[in-house]
């Protein structure tokens, strides 16, 4: 994609924006900032500000209820019914953040890793993480797409704090934006009613076993299941499928195989 | 027939006329006309719960999950939230033409005569997703980036083995990869794995394993 300046007084450069258009592979807007924020893209269906405010106590419960695992989980998810005939009347899924682990470190830092779902993501730290684990690289500008379409994403952050509580409250927090690393991410696509594929599950090697993929795949299940998503597939790389047995997954159930499209 | 609408940069029609028809050794072969529309506006709910129940298809993969009549706010949902649907619309009397072509010889052939003005004039009639009926059925979902994944694919019984499941798959494929996606994966039972050979489908080359969630929610 080349920008051409116009002959014309008022000369401005055209942007391809799109969403669908196609992106050629050597044609990253490298000067533009891929942070993704909600205004990014478009966003196919409006959302509901008003409403969200409403169910955002009753879905950050339900979810830490989840996570502290209580014997009696009676907590129940409830939806306010839709009020609009429109086509697109689920609810948005809100931003949910809760630290998972915290401990200290040798060095007398603090270590918290925080879980976090429908908050931003870094497409550049997502990159790195993904070369990390060895992944082989996908255009920037489809994984941003991705993430952004993508009907649940849970991400992992490391945050180290110094363990002396200061009263610089602003440095602290300053020293917190710098120290947040991404450590683990793992992503849902779904048609928001029936059927969910979890796609790249992923945590940095340094942070393996010690059950934050677990987590990040745990939690990620247990939304999908109370929004009444009944098939939640995957497909799982041969080292792996152990991992996801173990979480209730079961390999090929009732005959059920993908298959993939190869073109020839 | 048809129209183009743009989308992005590619342009693809999104209502076509199409023939089908089924090649029997024994019998001559019969062509009917189909419409296929990739509109979501197109899909009549009703006649698409119609087509699930006929088909004996149901929303939930696993039967654990319950085979019941499907729910329509989640299909509602469910069509809304995917990105390619696609429909195939026949005329009402060709559904039943087709079905069995033994009996027809043996029985009917006073009954062919008697109606034969009325199906002239149906014949007649052009197609269009408002007469016609929804006949086969597929979706997709995906990320508008790395991957998509088709559902729900489904042709009536009595039109089967017409081509009109793979066209659908076609259309299907061609929109997706118009968008750039390349990686489109579909479930499927064992009984429609060579239907899906057919189309162009294979296991998975990187080897992985199939998985799908399958513990009750109890404690």
């Amino acid at each position: 994609m080349i920008l051409i300046p116009t002959s014309s007084s008022s000369s401005s450069y055209s942007c391809c924006s799109l969403p669908q258009a196609s992106f050629s592979s050597n044609s990253y807007p490298s000067n533009q900032s891929l942070f993704l924020s909600k205004s990014a893209y478009p966003i196919r269906h409006g959302s509901r500000n008003l409403k969200s405010l409403r169910l955002r106590a009753n879905f950050w419960e339900s979810i830490r209820s989840g996570f502290v695992k209580n014997n009696n989980n009676t907590t129940q998810l409830v939806e306010p019914p839709p009020t609009t005939q429109e086509d697109e009347d689920t609810e948005p899924l809100l931003p949910v953040e809760f630290t998972l682990v915290e401990r200290t470190l040798q060095d007398g830092f603090i270590e918290e890793i925080i879980f976090s779902s429908g908050g931003e993501i870094d497409v550049y730290d997502l990159q790195t993480l993904c070369d990390k684990v060895g992944w082989p690289r996908r255009p920037l500008t489809k994984l941003a797409a991705a993430l952004k379409n993508s009907y649940m994403v849970a991400t992992l952050h490391s945050v180290l704090k110094p363990s002396s509580s200061s009263s610089e409250g602003d440095n602290e927090q300053q020293q917190q934006q710098q120290n947040k690393k991404l450590i683990g991410m793992a992503r849902a696509t779904s048609d928001h009613a029936f059927n969910a594929t979890i796609w790249d599950v992923l945590v940095d090697p340094e942070y393996q076993g010690q059950g934050l993929g677990k987590a990040l795949v745990e939690k990620l299940v247990r939304a999908l299941l109370q929004r009444d998503i009944g098939n939640i597939s995957l497909f799982a790389d041969s080292q792996v499928v152990d991992f996801y047995q173990n979480l209730g997954f079961e390999a090929d159930p009732e005959g059920i195989k993908g298959m993939f499209w190869y073109p020839k | 027939m048809g129209f183009a609408v743009c989308v992005g940069n590619a342009s693809l029609a999104s209502m076509e006329l199409r023939w089908v028809r089924r090649s029997k050794c024994d019998d001559a072969p019969r062509s009917i006309p189909i419409f296929i529309s990739t509109l979501k506006k197109d899909v009549n709910l009703e006649e698409l719960r119609h087509l699930y129940s006929r088909c004996d298809h149901s929303c939930n993969r696993l039967a654990k999950n319950g085979n019941g009549i499907v729910d329509m706010k989640k299909l509602r949902t469910a069509i809304s939230h995917s990105d390619v649907v696609v429909s195939v619309f026949c005329k009402p009397h060709h559904t039943v033409l087709v079905e069995d072509d033994e009996q027809e010889s043996l029985s009917s052939k006073q009954n062919k005569d008697e109606s034969s003005l009325g199906d002239m004039f149906q014949d007649v009639l052009p197609l269009a997703p408002s007469n016609g009926q929804l006949v086969g059925f597929g979706r997709a979902y995906s990320d508008y980036g790395l991957t998509a994944s088709i559902h729900d694919l489904m042709v009536l019984p009595s039109l089967q083995r017409m081509g009109i499941g793979k066209l659908i798959v076609n259309r299907i494929t061609r929109l997706l990869t118009s968008r750039d996606i390349y990686d489109i994966a579909a479930l499927c039972f064992e009984h429609e794995r060579p239907f899906f050979k057919a189309c162009g489908f294979a296991d998975d080359r990187m080897g992985s394993t199939t998985m799908m969630f399958t513990k009750s929610l109890e404690a």
